[in-house]
């Protein structure tokens, strides 16, 4: 189908964005993050067609419904709210380091999506889907997921800047902002993963209470994102209450994030209510 | 408690188009920017006398409440979700077709809980799509008091419904044997006649060469849980003694199974009671729906917990506490006034607020440098 068409060569995109990104960071030229930007716009652009067309192609089907609604869509959905916040980020603040940790994230998610064991087939929402909380709730949570990797690519950032110093004549250390400016975004990125996750719970739970009659069934995904939730809460509050920053604050989020991998992809080889984000 | 006003910290090293000369006496500049402060929402402070006058706007302080607001909603869903376990339950149900329910099993021990009304099932159905996935189970339930309708409701997935207080959520389904029972008896000799029956489980009926009369007593959807379904007959004939036994839907896959019992025991032979041998056809199939049941009063309680959370992390995270600092200074031409801005957060922000209540002042007395 034509959907699958566009979403593999966006992976194809990502990859050459990365690779240029990657490339203005080793050889300091400006002109090559510029054509990274122009490369990750025209795949965002080819993304977003994709999943909308993939929307129409369901009604066509008779069975019409978001495209949010397995695992292979969900991998999609991630790739795009990473590319989309990314170039947000980028546009905001003018710097493009971040953009080789970014667009390398949406690949690795995509590249995922076209393995053979991802079913990547339009399927009928079984009934447990058939809600409106489905839209709300996959959106707030991969929108938390997509500013949690983003604030992992600025923990890595962190680290990597430590290791520079005045004598060091590294293009690639040298090109990533300060460590203030990195924390300060990091924090931003938290605060809003931190917001979109809580939302993605609540309209979870709310979802859940109608479906399965009970808003907290202590699921292995719900208890995984509960603690996903008080790692980020914790990284929150050591900064808010102790004044936490900087090597501490960067080594929670990745621990953080290793959570959000766990919730979303570990979580599928243990047997719970959300079975149908396995395939 | 009020912030002091005449604070000097907030003009250190303040910008110089923040500062600027009016023609006009401090009573009537102080008395204008007040104003024009209060019109803007801020809340203002002042202190000073006749040659240097100190005036304080502040707006947003609620923004340092949000931080206990975000707190006390973990609080309240907490409360809710104890107010759930102590006067709330989570049960189960499973009822067929056209039965009634009266009670539940609880989730924790399966301990019996009487609803204190009933429920029946009038019909279940699946829907499938066209590759075989399911698309819609419904169940069409009936409430009653004493037996006396009160109303009827269908549940769908994601489409509990309510009575008197107690959620029904769709959640499972199965089939059980039903009365009917559908038979092919042979009877042997010189040429063998075959009879359909249609049998209802507890009602007699003739053999088809009137030796006697022969009744299904049980049915079974999966008898000892591998050999699928199975009735058993009882036969009285006119006279001796009765002949019982179980007879199979897949008659060969039990005889590979057991092969010697089936030669020994008569309870297996289907042929036991001559000159007929008794094939099982089919069992009639009713659906049953697994129904669970719970009834929450806290609910509500944690809804509005979630909902005083999201305002406060709001709160917390996007609004900030904003203090403008004016100070005026009686000069030889004039009165010099100096504004300067602290917020508690987004600084850009700010900067664009104390600029433009600058060139609000600006305007509101004609600059002279």
């Amino acid at each position: 189908m034509l959907n699958s068409l566009i979403l593999s060569y966006t992976t194809f995109i990502y990859f050459a964005a990365a690779m240029l990104y990657l490339l203005m960071m080793v050889m300091g030229r400006e002109f090559f993050g510029r054509l990274a930007t122009v490369v990750s716009v025209c795949g965002l652009a080819a993304h977003t067609t994709a999943i909308v067309l993939r929307w129409l192609e369901t009604y066509k089907l008779g069975v019409g419904h978001a495209p949010l609604s397995n695992f292979y869509e969900s991998l999609v959905f991630f790739s795009w709210a990473i590319v989309l916040l990314y170039l947000t980020v980028q546009w905001r603040t003018k710097n493009r380091t971040l953009g080789v940790f970014a667009t390398t994230l949406a690949f690795l998610a995509m590249a995922y999506a076209s393995l053979p064991k991802v079913n990547s087939n339009i399927q009928p929402l079984v009934p447990a889907l058939k809600s409106n909380w489905l839209i709300a709730h996959v959106i707030t949570c991969f929108f938390g997921y997509a500013a949690f990797g983003l604030s992992f690519g600025l923990s890595i950032m962190y680290f990597l800047k430590r290791l520079d110093s005045e004598d060091k004549n590294n293009i690639f250390l040298k090109l990533i902002p300060g460590t203030g400016v990195l924390d300060i975004l990091n924090y931003q990125m938290v605060v809003m993963g931190f917001l979109m996750l809580t939302l993605g719970i609540i309209t979870g739970s709310v979802w859940a209470h109608s479906a399965w009659g009970s808003y907290w069934s202590w699921d292995p995904k719900e208890t995984w994102s509960l603690i996903t939730w008080l790692v980020y809460a914790s990284v929150l509050h050591s900064r808010m209450v102790r004044g936490w920053k900087g090597k501490r604050i960067a080594t929670l989020c990745l621990i953080g994030f290793l959570c959000v991998l766990f919730t979303y992809f570990g979580v599928n080889y243990l047997a719970g209510l959300h079975s149908y984000t396995k395939s | 408690m009020l912030p002091r006003p005449d604070r000097s910290k907030p003009f250190e090293g303040l910008p110089a188009e923040r500062s600027f000369l009016a023609q006009a006496d401090l009573k009537d500049v102080s008395g204008k920017l007040a104003r024009s402060l209060m019109g803007r929402h801020y809340k203002t402070y002042d202190k000073g006398d006749a040659s240097r006058y100190y005036l304080c706007g502040e707006k947003g302080k609620y923004s340092l409440f949000g931080v206990y607001l975000v707190h006390f909603s973990v609080l309240i869903i907490l409360v809710g979700a104890m107010v759930g376990s102590f006067f709330g339950f989570e049960a189960y149900v499973n009822i067929a077709e056209g039965e009634v329910a009266d009670h539940v099993s609880l989730r924790k021990g399966g301990t019996p809980l009487r609803l204190g009304f009933e429920v029946s099932c009038e019909k279940f159905s699946v829907d499938f799509y066209e590759n075989g996935s399911p698309k819609e189970y419904r169940a069409d339930l009936r409430f009653l008091m004493n037996g006396k309708e009160m109303e009827t409701k269908s549940v769908r997935v994601n489409h509990p419904a309510q009575f008197m207080g107690v959620s029904f959520y769709q959640s499972s389904y199965g089939t059980i044997p039903g009365n009917k029972v559908y038979l092919k008896i042979v009877r042997h000799g010189g040429e063998d006649k075959a009879t359909t029956v249609e049998a209802e489980t507890g009602k007699e009926l003739q053999l088809p060469g009137n030796e006697g009369i022969f009744e299904v007593t049980r049915v079974d959807g999966n008898l000892m849980g591998v050999l699928g379904p199975a009735a058993y007959i009882s036969i009285a004939p006119v006279k001796g003694k009765k002949v019982q036994f179980w007879i199979f839907q897949d008659q060969d896959m039990v005889q590979k199974r057991l092969p010697e019992q089936m030669k020994r025991l008569p309870k297996l032979n289907a042929s036991a009671f001559a000159p007929y041998t008794f094939f099982l056809h089919k069992l009639e199939s009713r659906y049953y729906t697994g129904l669970q049941v719970s009834k929450d009063p806290g609910v509500p309680i944690v809804w509005t917990g979630c909902f005083l959370m999201v305002l406060g992390f709001f709160v917390t995270f996007f609004a900030s506490h904003k203090r403008i600092w004016v100070r005026l200074s009686v000069e030889d031409t004039g009165t010099r006034i100096e504004i300067a801005g602290t917020a508690t957060k987004n600084p850009v922000g700010l900067q664009r607020e104390t600029e433009k209540l600058t060139n609000d002042f600006k305007k509101l007395f004609k600059e002279k440098r």
